[in-house]
């Protein structure tokens, strides 16, 4: 059987009035088991709707094609109660905006704790939320606390590692972060990068990372997938130190350290019929060619590139 | 919490004063001297202005309006809100009377709503857009449509003439309280289930739920554990209406069922114009809208950790 996430030519495409948004465009990725992946593009890319389709948390109304292979079991085909049962065991989500993860009504021990029972190992009591919370950082006192609180009454940095903690709680094989940066200032990050590296710590077998921070990304993932429009366009390891994707290279020429030159022109609406390449038209090393064809995912030595120069 | 009950208690204070000046300033209004009522109602034949005149100083209508709202809201504080122009009795007395047969109808059809209302709704949210959705969109629709005398005389027709196994009149017993609360309830049963299923909706949208269902639980823990406790805040507000409104008494109910409650007590002072007791019987719902609502905040307070330790104010 094999180890890793395997994602073999899925589609999510969500019926609007006017047609179809196809939000992930036949993606086929690996995640290799040991290795934390990155998953990164800008808003809208259809990043988090792949990770939710990992997890089987889409809308009923999303429609779904091709396959995600996880311990020999297709999870698209899975029925809803049967991938209630691998969610928080195989699979475990650490939310984005850990102020709006939380039941506002509830204190955050139970909410841990009943991540803990679907879990099932280890007892699910007061003594091992502390002792969860207290590996991601708190001291016993806080730990205490923060166990006893509501959402309301903790401020950004402990929510964030309170959720890292409800995510985890059930020590799930895969974990799955959504966008874990957003909104964290530079002091929270770095708290942020501590606590990721601390899940990889506890054990599990993979970890993706779904971000558009590209420092995050080259700070915490052995390999990355850049999405963009849908489409994955470059997968592989060190991609970020030796951008290969045009686009790779536009990303990481728009940081702030790196100049911060802007790509022109904006990403295709989801419901734009593209004939040739998806990013053609904000591409500077466009040739006639990337305006008719589509490119295909040509491997390059350790990576994919999805452009006609690496054909 | 506690300065947020202080608080809220505090604020009752002034809309109970309006709400008593406005049931004193209908006996000011009411037509009619007063005086020369209350001498015919002691048996004097021939009035005259002498006799009106000790009459008026004895009930002290010759004192200024602020004098005697004191005087009149003393007593009703105490319990005396005068007697009754037909029959003479103390109307707080009747109140009292009535008030348990008002309080068991109002209760159960309370009861009846929050229970089906509620878990209908969550019912709907479980299944939204397939068949028991729909069936149960039809459902509440259908009574929402029923009239509650229509639905009371159904029920009546049905279960006390033809199938002869509820009473249909009167009190005695909880089996006496069955049809009046249903008829009393299902319209607001249906209300509170579409309410509860969009407030639950409301909630499934919600980043919280996403982060719940990540985690594997069960889908009843998911939505009794996770969205039935936050989608319950509108719920209990609109219950709250609910209750001030038929703890003032459900006058069509109470007469078709011959139960008698405030409701009918006051149809009666109406019909007789009774100034005393309709004067009462404003005082009395004032009081209770405000009590209600007071509870209503209370509860909410305490099913919203932010306001019950003082996150907010």
């Amino acid at each position: 059987m094999d180890a890793d996430l395997r994602i073999e030519d899925a589609v999510v495409h969500f019926q609007v009035k006017n047609g179809i948004v196809k939000a992930v465009d036949h993606v086929t990725a690996t995640f290799i088991a040991g290795e934390i992946t990155g998953l990164i593009g800008e808003s809208g890319c259809g990043k988090s709707v792949l990770g939710m389709a990992i997890l089987g948390l889409l809308p009923s109304y999303a429609q779904t094609e091709g396959r995600i292979w996880l311990d020999g079991k297709n999870l698209l085909a899975l029925k809803p109660g049967h991938l209630r049962k691998l969610r928080g065991r195989k699979i475990g989500l650490i939310p984005q905006n850990p102020a709006d993860s939380f039941n506002p009504v509830r204190r955050i021990k139970g909410q841990i704790m009943e991540g803990m029972q679907v879990g099932k190992r280890e007892k699910a009591d007061t003594t091992s939320v502390k002792k969860l919370l207290e590996l991601y950082g708190f001291s016993p006192i806080d730990a205490d606390r923060v166990s006893c609180s509501y959402p309301f009454e903790l401020s950004g940095g402990m929510l964030q590692r309170s959720a890292a903690a409800m995510g985890t709680a059930s020590q799930p094989e895969w974990i799955l972060a959504d966008e874990p940066s957003k909104g964290l200032d530079e002091a929270l990050r770095i708290q942020l990068y501590d606590t990721l590296a601390r899940v990889k710590e506890r054990g599990v077998k993979g970890m993706m990372i779904i971000t558009h921070d590209l420092e995050l990304a080259s700070a915490l993932c052995d390999s990355v997938a850049v999405m963009y429009s849908g489409e994955i366009v470059e997968m592989g390891k060190k991609i970020l130190a030796s951008p290969r994707h045009p686009y790779t290279k536009g990303l990481l020429a728009s940081l702030p350290q790196n100049g911060m030159n802007p790509m022109k022109g904006s990403a295709p609406a989801p419901g734009d019929g593209i004939l040739g390449c998806k990013f053609a038209s904000r591409c500077p090393e466009a040739e006639t060619r990337c305006f008719q064809e589509k490119p295909d995912n040509y491997p390059l030595d350790d990576r994919t590139v999805r452009c006609f120069q690496y054909a | 919490m506690l300065k947020f009950v202080v608080k809220r208690c505090v604020s009752v204070v002034p809309i109970l004063m309006g709400v008593s000046l406005l049931a004193f300033g209908l006996g000011l209004l009411t037509p009619g001297d007063p005086a020369a009522m209350a001498l015919s109602r002691d048996g004097v034949s021939e009035v005259t202005p002498e006799l009106l005149e000790a009459k008026r100083e004895e009930l002290g209508l010759n004192d200024s309006g602020f004098v005697q709202y004191i005087r009149w809201a003393r007593k009703a504080v105490c319990g005396d809100l005068g007697r009754s122009y037909s029959d003479n009795t103390q109307v707080s007395g009747e109140f009292m009377r009535r008030l348990p047969v008002t309080l068991q109808l109002a209760f159960c059809s309370l009861f009846l709503v929050g229970i089906f209302g509620t878990l209908l709704g969550v019912f709907s949210a479980a299944f939204v857009n397939r068949i028991p959705d729909h069936s149960m969109k039809f459902f509440t629709n259908l009574l929402m449509a029923i009239p509650s005398f229509w639905l009371a005389i159904l029920l009546i027709i049905i279960f006390g003439e033809k199938l002869k196994i509820l009473p249909t009149n009167g009190v005695g017993g909880f089996r006496y309280l069955i049809l009046p609360s249903v008829s009393l309830a299902s319209a607001n049963i249906a209300m509170t289930q579409r309410l509860m299923r969009s407030s639950m909706l409301t909630e499934f949208g919600k980043q919280y739920i996403l982060a719940a269902d990540a985690k594997g639980i069960k889908k009843s823990w998911l939505l009794f554990n996770h969205a039935f406790p936050n989608a319950l805040l509108p719920v209990v507000t609109m219950l709250g209406n609910y209750l001030g409104g038929i703890l003032g008494g459900s006058v069509i109910i109470e007469n078709l069922f011959s139960l008698p409650g405030i409701g009918s007590y006051v149809l009666d002072a109406i019909h007789a114009r009774d100034y005393p007791v309709i004067q009462g019987y404003v005082l009395f719902t004032g009081l209770i809208y405000t009590v209600v609502s007071l509870a209503v905040d209370l509860i909410c307070a305490w099913l919203n950790p932010k306001i019950r330790l003082g996150g907010i104010r």
